[in-house]
């Protein structure tokens, strides 16, 4: 129907140019009707609507109604024409047993004459009967009534159009279905989908990042990170300062941690960095003096699979010792690039 | 998740392990000229289940606390 909708006002408008007096009425009344289902076919797909753009479909649905009779005598059903063949034939034996009983009193010519007669009542009778059995009743004509107020109560119509259902229907579930062993085929179906679109988004990340110039790799992880305008790492912004921390002790006091343990661990980490200005002190003393800040979540910028330029903010969330959410699922990440040895025993 | 090992290493995780978020702080190293600050990250190291490979009922990698030896590290989040 939307391709037809495409083409089909003009085929008609171009076929029905040239009208005689006798056609003008009931061809004008065609392209009427075509006109008002192809503006409500076009409306319909709109993404959203406003009051006017609703009146306006239902006006087009309800010229598409008034002016729909004209082709209902094209729409002559299989039984119908049944029905109309046997009405003709059962008229055909009738005049053929009283043809036989006044045969004798006839002339041949009156004879001729009543035969023509009673063809031409059986042709009426039969173009009586079809336009009364013909109707554009149908299932699909019903529901279009119902665009305007469904489009009301749950927005926009192409919303739940069953095309994408159908498509996938055809390339993910057959195929899937085909290349599983037949038994629990959902879970296969599932699986063999989410690989095949995993590999096809690798792919097609790997061919637009080979594209992006200023890819670096990053030391010690291995890991490829697009280097942006002014960074060579991706972004990332530490929010939600806690006030109630200045100083390591605070802090271990905050989070319930034994200082001994925390500072084994800052010593552990900065024997790990690189000997220079800006390695923390490996002095316990000293380090217990440095100023600190505490912060809630940290916010780091992801580009994008297919655009480079844009990103999407992953937030890691800290949340002490405490379960998130009583102890629910998360789905919170946390990158971290380890400086020194790559391989560090845990 | 935190990248400790090679990627051989902990199975389906590819060398890193699961960590749980206790803290984010930044430190200024006040004693030094560069007077540089670290963004760090006090996480709590979990052990991968079954070496660190898909649960097969689930889908799941399961991770569970670590009993013995030390849990806790520092990493770097950036500077």
């Amino acid at each position: 129907m939307r391709n037809l909708s495409r083409c089909i006002s003009a085929v008609l408008a171009s076929a029905l140019r040239n009208l005689d007096s006798s056609q003008y009425h009931d061809f004008k009344r065609a392209l009427k009707c075509v006109r008002a289902l192809v503006d409500f076919s076009l409306m319909a797909q709109y993404r959203s609507h406003t009051p006017d753009t609703l009146s306006y479909m239902e006006s087009y649905l309800q010229t598409f109604h008034l002016t729909k009779d004209i082709f209902v005598k094209f729409r002559t059903s299989k039984a119908t024409r049944t029905r109309a063949d046997r009405q003709d034939w059962e008229l055909r034996e009738l005049m053929a047993d009283q043809r036989a009983e006044e045969v004798h009193h006839r002339t041949v010519a009156n004879r001729n004459r009543q035969a023509d007669q009673k063809r031409v009542e059986r042709s009426n009778r039969r173009a009586d009967l079809i336009p009364c059995e013909n109707h554009i009743n149908f299932i699909k004509m019903r529901y279009m009534t119902h665009f305007a107020s469904h489009a009301r109560h749950f927005g926009s119509i192409s919303m739940n159009s069953t095309e994408i259902g159908e498509l996938a229907h055809k390339d993910e579930i057959n195929d899937g279905y085909r290349r599983s062993n037949k038994n629990d085929t959902a879970r296969q179906i599932l699986s063999q989908y989410g690989c095949q679109h995993a590999l096809g988004m690798t792919l097609q990340t790997r061919e637009a990042l080979s594209k992006v110039k200023g890819v670096i790799v990053a030391e010690d992880s291995g890991m490829e990170m697009l280097a942006f305008s002014s960074h060579t790492t991706p972004r990332r912004v530490l929010k939600g300062c806690m006030k109630n921390t200045s100083t390591l002790t605070e802090l271990c006091a905050t989070l319930n941690i034994h200082y001994s343990d925390m500072m084994q661990e800052i010593l552990c980490f900065t024997r790990q960095t690189a000997p220079d200005d800006r390695r923390l002190p490996a002095d316990p003393n000293e380090v217990g003096l440095l100023p600190v800040e505490r912060f809630a979540p940290l916010e780091i910028l992801v580009g994008n699979l297919q655009e480079t330029d844009k990103f999407q903010i992953h937030r890691a969330r800290c949340t002490a010792t405490k379960a998130f959410r009583n102890g629910g699922p998360r789905n919170d990440c946390l990158w971290s690039r380890l400086v020194g040895t790559r391989t560090m025993e845990i | 998740m935190v990248q400790t090992g090679g990627d051989a290493n902990y199975g389906d995780l590819g060398g890193r392990v699961v960590a749980r978020l206790l803290a984010l702080f930044k430190i200024s190293n006040i004693l030094s000229e560069a007077g540089a600050v670290h963004w760090l990250a006090l996480v709590c190291i979990l052990d991968p289940v079954n070496s660190g490979r898909f649960h097969i009922a689930s889908g799941d990698i399961r991770v569970s606390r670590r009993v013995n030896g030390r849990d806790m590290r520092i990493v770097s989040i950036g500077e």
